[in-house]
């Protein structure tokens, strides 16, 4: 057999792996911000651009609104925390039927010019990586339990840094488990620069929040349904007693690097688990409606 | 527009068809030719081939999905190309450093002789059953590789991952579609 034996085959296989495939090339761009990002973290030079911070409830919803607004923020004083990824644990299996990569990180604060952010950057980080390793021991702890069972299984723990920018320092803490069929499970960790605390929906929005942006998600997952009949919502007011009705007050979310508010599901939470996780960016003029 | 609605404009014989692949897959298309071959012209002809190519098989065939359906017709025309035209001295680098890694599986294989004669759909048979059994994320890593011919750099920095993490994967899934060739004689 010559390797072009091997490649000529590789040009048949499967649609839905040539789909999948296809699916995390898109994310190349978004990604390769991101990878930059985690470049200056190495180099220590992870930086706050100034000015941005004392706005930056405002910005999640309007970033930018008008000239004599960006204007504003870039004359306010540099003030925010300096988080950095660093290498946490490393944990690989490999035998013929069980593989294991577990590389985790945990955050850490660089530097912060300001003291009381500081301190509260210091104190969130030490929560989020006591967190951290409670999950990712569990799951290896959960690994090492399913040796003993027969067929074939992996886990793939790992961190990465989703959002970078002025305001936010978003990392995502994501869990793969496969056995007959492959699951993710995934934890964002949502730090605001400006106090160095990890931010929560309840502490930046109105009471009622959840009614209306669930109300919203809905509305967004009625539309993607009507514009591609593959997709297939679990909503609970179409007649699923399991279905969506509103989000849970410690409902996983993040900020993108455009300061979007984006709500995120589970592989399998609201949708079949073919159609992988599920995320939802919540409109700016909703999200400036229920800031506090 | 939609998968369906092109799809529908081929089955029309509407020429407006191939103006929409052009618009909607153009760009997905060109990166997987320029993945195989270093010629932009090669790179050109290869991406109104997979039109051609398209346009002359919808009808009959539907395909289940048309991203894929016009990637698969891409990247093995371009391989193709390589190949055909005696065009090896201007291939991608990517192509001919992904073909080589990929001898590694074959080298775990060559000693098998019942395996020559296997023909290429029973060996996508048996790497579509090896690709199965892969988590999704090595998966993809994998076609990513050997199916778009992918940088390790492109496939590390989407992923939030080193490069060595991703060759160290590579090497150990090629050493793992190794042994299942191996395995296969017996079966």
């Amino acid at each position: 057999m010559e390797n072009k034996d091997l490649m000529n085959a590789m040009g048949q296989i499967k649609v839905d792996y040539i789909k999948e495939a296809a699916e995390n090339r898109a994310q190349k761009q978004t990604s390769n911000v991101v990878s930059l990002h985690q470049a200056k973290a190495k180099r220590g030079i992870v930086k706050l651009v100034g000015g941005i911070a004392a706005a930056f409830l405002l910005s999640v919803a309007l970033p930018n609104t008008t000239p004599q607004v960006a204007h504003a923020m870039q004359e306010l004083p540099g003030i925010g925390s300096y988080f950095k990824l660093v290498t946490f644990r490393n944990y690989s299996y490999e035998s013929k039927t069980h593989s294991a990569d577990v590389s985790v990180s945990k955050v850490k604060t660089v530097k912060s010019s300001d003291k009381t952010a500081a301190k509260q950057a210091q104190k969130s980080t030490k929560a989020i990586n006591q967190a951290i390793a409670k999950e990712t021991n569990k799951e290896i702890a959960a690994f090492k339990k399913s040796l003993k069972e027969k067929g074939y299984g992996s886990l793939t723990v790992k961190t990465n840094v989703v959002t970078n920018n002025a305001n936010w320092y978003v990392f995502r803490l994501s869990s793969t488990v496969s056995k007959a069929d492959s699951q993710t499970t995934s934890q964002y960790y949502v730090l605001s620069k400006k106090t160095g605390k990890q931010v929560t929906l309840s502490g930046m929005f109105k009471p009622g929040y959840r009614k209306a942006f669930s109300k919203n998600i809905i509305a967004q997952m009625e539309q993607a349904m009507k514009k591609d009949k593959n997709k297939s919502y679990f909503i609970k007011a179409k007649g699923d007693i399991d279905g969506f009705s509103q989000i849970k007050a410690k409902q996983n979310f993040y900020i993108n690097k455009k300061n979007q508010l984006v709500i995120v599901f589970d592989q399998g939470e609201v949708g079949p688990m073919s159609m992988g996780a599920q995320s939802f960016v919540i409109p700016s003029k909703l999200v400036a409606k229920w800031q506090k | 527009m939609r998968e369906s609605e092109i799809i529908a404009l081929f089955f029309a014989r509407d020429e407006a068809a191939l103006t929409s692949v052009q618009e909607d897959y153009g760009a997905y298309c060109s990166t997987i030719a320029r993945n195989i071959l270093a010629d932009q012209e090669d790179v050109k002809e290869c991406v109104n081939d997979t039109w051609l190519k398209a346009w002359e098989t919808i009808p009959p065939n539907k395909p289940q999905s048309l991203l894929a359906y016009l990637g698969r017709i891409t990247r093995n025309h371009a391989i193709n190309m390589v190949r055909n035209q005696n065009r090896q001295k201007r291939a991608g680098n990517k192509y001919t450093v992904a073909l080589d890694e990929l001898g590694e599986a074959a080298a775990a294989a060559d000693d098998n002789r019942e395996l020559e004669g296997i023909g290429t759909s029973k060996l996508a048979e048996i790497i579509n059953e090896f690709l199965e059994q892969l988590p999704k994320e090595k998966r993809i890593i994998f076609v990513r590789r050997y199916f778009y011919m992918d940088a390790v750099a492109d496939i590390a920095a989407s992923n939030g991952l080193t490069e060595s993490s991703v060759k160290v994967s590579l090497m150990r899934m090629r050493r793992q579609l190794g042994k299942k060739l191996k395995e296969y004689r017996f079966i």
